[in-house]
C-alpha cells in the first residue's frame, strides 16, 4: 500500500482515503463536476464513472466500519483520479475476499471481451435478473464504467499486511474521435 | 387519489422532483437521481402508480426529463416503465415522453435500450433551454 502512494506522481488530481457513506460521495461527486481543472464533457463522465465504483466500495469492501451519525456500516476504500497527456484513471481500491475477487475477475474478463453492443445487451441482461429476483441492485456498474469510457476496465490486486486489496481502474481519453 | 410531489435536492444531494398529477394523469419525474434508498424512493412513484392505475384508470402522461441517473435509479425507472406497458397491454391510455440533452448523452442510449427490452415505444424529445 506504501507503494502504491509512492508511486502516485504529480499527476494526482484528487485522493481520497476513508469512509464511502453516501454524504462522502455525494460530497466528492460535486467537486468531481465542479472544481476539477478538465473539460466539463469530462468532468460529468468522471463524476458518473466514480458513483458507480464507489458505490461498489461501499457496499463490498471487507474494510468497514460504522458510521454513528447515519447509524450503518459502509465501505472503506480509497479513490484517486489521475491525469495523463491523452487520457484520465480513476481508481477505486479496497479489501476483497479470495471469492470475491475471482467473481470480479470473471466479471472484468466478460465486460472486456464485449463490444458496445454486447456491453449493452450484458447489461438489460443483469438488469431483467436483478427485477425479476427483486434484487436491490442490477450489479451493473462496471459494464456502464465500460460503456462510460469505452475502454477496457484495468483490474489489479495488491497484498498489503495480510490483506488483498482489489484496484480497479477506468481510462477516459480526453478526445473522443 | 392524492398528487405525489417530492421537491428534488441538486444542490445537496442528487433526488429529482417529482410530480404525479391524480387529475390530470401527467406524472413528471425531472432533475438527476442518485439516492441513499434507491428504492425506498422509488417504491413511493410505484405504489402511487399502481394505486392510479387500479382506482382511477385514466390516461397516463409519463415524462422522464432526467439529465443524469445512476444504475439503481436506471432499475427502478425500468420497473415503472414495466408497470406501465402492462397498463397499456390491459387496454390503458400510455404515453411515455423520454427528455434528452443530446443523442450521444447516456440517457438516450438507455431509453433505446428500455423500450427494446420493455417492448413500449417513447416519444423521444430533445431537451430546449429552460426544459
Amino acid at each position: 500500500m506504501q507503494n502504491l502512494f509512492e508511486n502516485l506522481s504529480d499527476n494526482v488530481l484528487f485522493l481520497y482515503k476513508g469512509i464511502f457513506s453516501y454524504p462522502v460521495i455525494v460530497e466528492i461527486s460535486h467537486h468531481i463536476r465542479n472544481d476539477l481543472m478538465l473539460d466539463e464533457k469530462l468532468r460529468e463522465k468522471l463524476f458518473a464513472i466514480f458513483v458507480e465504483l464507489a458505490q461498489n466500495v461501499n457496499s463490498y469492501s471487507q474494510q468497514r466500519t460504522k458510521v454513528s451519525i447515519i447509524n450503518k456500516e459502509v465501505g472503506i476504500g480509497v479513490f484517486y483520479i489521475t491525469e495523463h497527456k491523452n487520457y484520465v484513471k480513476i481508481t477505486t481500491l479496497n479489501q476483497v475476499d479470495n471469492e470475491q475477487l475471482q467473481r470480479l475477475q470473471d466479471r472484468v474478463h466478460k465486460i472486456n471481451l464485449l463490444d458496445r453492443k454486447g456491453l449493452r445487451n450484458l447489461k438489460m441482461s443483469f438488469r431483467d435478473e436483478a427485477i425479476q429476483d427483486h434484487a436491490n441492485s442490477g450489479n451493473v456498474g462496471l459494464v456502464e464504467v465500460a460503456l462510460k469510457t469505452a475502454n477496457p476496465i484495468l483490474l489489479d490486486t495488491i497484498h498489503f499486511q495480510n490483506a488483498q486489496y482489489a484496484l480497479i481502474t477506468a481510462q477516459i481519453n480526453k478526445k473522443t474521435d | 387519489m392524492e398528487d405525489l410531489i417530492i421537491r428534488g435536492e441538486k444542490k445537496t444531494y442528487f433526488t429529482p422532483d417529482v410530480n404525479f398529477s391524480a387529475s390530470t394523469g401527467i406524472c413528471t419525474i425531472s432533475g438527476e437521481s442518485y439516492q441513499e434508498e434507491t428504492f425506498e424512493f422509488f417504491n413511493r412513484l410505484i405504489a402511487w402508480l399502481e394505486e392510479y392505475i387500479v382506482k382511477i384508470r385514466k390516461p397516463i402522461e409519463m415524462n422522464y426529463k432526467l439529465t443524469y441517473f445512476n444504475t439503481s435509479s436506471a432499475r427502478a425507472i425500468q420497473e415503472m416503465v414495466i408497470m406501465l406497458k402492462k397498463y397499456k397491454d390491459q387496454g390503458g391510455n400510455v404515453t411515455i415522453n423520454w427528455y434528452y440533452v443530446d443523442e450521444e448523452d447516456s440517457t438516450y442510449e438507455e431509453a433505446e435500450d428500455m423500450q427494446a427490452q420493455v417492448g413500449i415505444r417513447f416519444n423521444m424529445i430533445k431537451m430546449e433551454g429552460n426544459d
